[in-house]
């Protein structure tokens, strides 16, 4: 296997994922990684995640910044980001944290990806989202509480602590 | 607790992949533009190359030339006198061989030297001599003698030489310089 394009296969899956964590949702996943990899390409640098990310960020802003229909759903019936899972996870486990972290605010899903994912230093994401330290350690903190709450609130926490 | 946590968000994002056509076609793109960039690249440095060689080229021509030296010039006219070429002017008068040599930048004339034999023109034609143009003249004396004569400016690499005399291969050499005119005379040695 050529070294290159596993490298270059491996960033687009991180790219991916981050656009995942932003949106939510695949299809603007797709389509915000396709536009911040051909900006990338073209503004002829280093190709790899700083820059992809950032692009990736500044295209999806762009895009909330626009007027859109906005579809009131059931957190169960939000866009699954679990979808094709690669890896054999515990399925009912991985619906829940899907739900929650689909309950999550933008920036607040942002910096847990960047920290927990992309191992990201706090200071390195206060950076990226251009906010104080002390306020994205709120966020995370303030996500970590949601999620926990949400995932023991749900029917398959609590069918899975019964049996 | 937040260990746990994040690693469950890690194994949750790390389980996603960007679609199979998306990766592929970006992965592509990636590896054509790399591509197309190292031959933009080798290209120019290939165009550099070529500008250095043609700048030294140009450097080389517009450099001082290196000027031969008389024994150099002596060989080369004794090389010409052998030739015996066929002159372009055929007339007896220096003014006749003049008016058939037009491109010479200087006032054709015959030098003033005493030592040399009597002769007459047979004939004259271009040369050169050190990259001056000149005339070459061919003379014949009474007893059949063969002789050349060259005239050119007294520029470049003859402007160096008052007086110069050797004998080459059985041709016998003279240069020397008459005001503004560098002569050079050639016998064939009996």
């Amino acid at each position: 296997m050529d070294p290159i394009p596993d490298a270059l296969a491996a960033l687009t899956d991180r790219g991916f994922r981050y656009a995942l964590a932003l949106t939510g949702d695949r299809d603007r996943a797709a389509d915000a990684l396709q536009d911040a990899w051909v900006a990338m390409l073209r503004a002829g640098g280093e190709v790899g995640p700083g820059y992809l990310f950032a692009a990736i960020r500044s295209r999806i802003c762009d895009q909330a910044r626009r007027p859109r229909l906005v579809v009131l759903s059931d957190p169960a019936d939000l866009p699954d980001i679990a979808e094709e899972p690669r890896e054999e996870l515990d399925p009912g486990r991985h619906r829940d944290l899907a739900t929650a972290l689909a309950r999550l605010r933008e920036d607040e899903r942002e910096a847990l990806f960047l920290t927990a994912v992309e191992s990201w230093t706090v200071e390195a994401v206060a950076a990226h989202q251009q906010r104080p330290r002390n306020t994205v350690l709120s966020m995370l903190h303030r996500a970590r509480i949601k999620i926990r709450a949400c995932m023991a609130s749900s029917p398959g926490a609590q069918e899975r602590q019964h049996g | 607790m937040v260990d746990e946590l994040d690693q469950m968000v890690r194994e949750h994002y790390r389980a996603m992949a960007a679609p199979d056509a998306v990766r592929s076609r970006l992965v592509a793109l990636a590896v054509d533009r790399s591509l197309q960039r190292r031959r933009l690249r080798r290209l120019a440095w290939g165009g550099l190359a070529a500008a250095c060689l043609a700048a030294a080229l140009v450097w080389w021509s517009m450099a001082e030339p290196r000027w031969a030296g008389p024994a150099e010039i002596a060989s080369s006219v004794a090389a010409h006198h052998r030739l015996h070429q066929e002159s372009a002017v055929v007339a007896a008068r220096i003014e006749d061989i003049a008016q058939g040599l037009p491109r010479l930048d200087f006032a054709l004339r015959l030098p003033q030297r005493e030592s040399l034999p009597a002769w007459r023109i047979e004939g004259g034609r271009y040369c050169s001599i050190a990259g001056n143009i000149a005339a070459q003249l061919r003379l014949s004396d009474m007893h059949g003698g063969d002789h050349t004569l060259y005239v050119s400016r007294c520029t470049g690499a003859v402007a160096d030489i008052a007086s110069f005399g050797s004998e080459i291969d059985g041709v016998a050499v003279s240069i020397w310089s008459e005001g503004d005119l560098t002569f050079a005379w050639a016998t064939s040695a009996r």
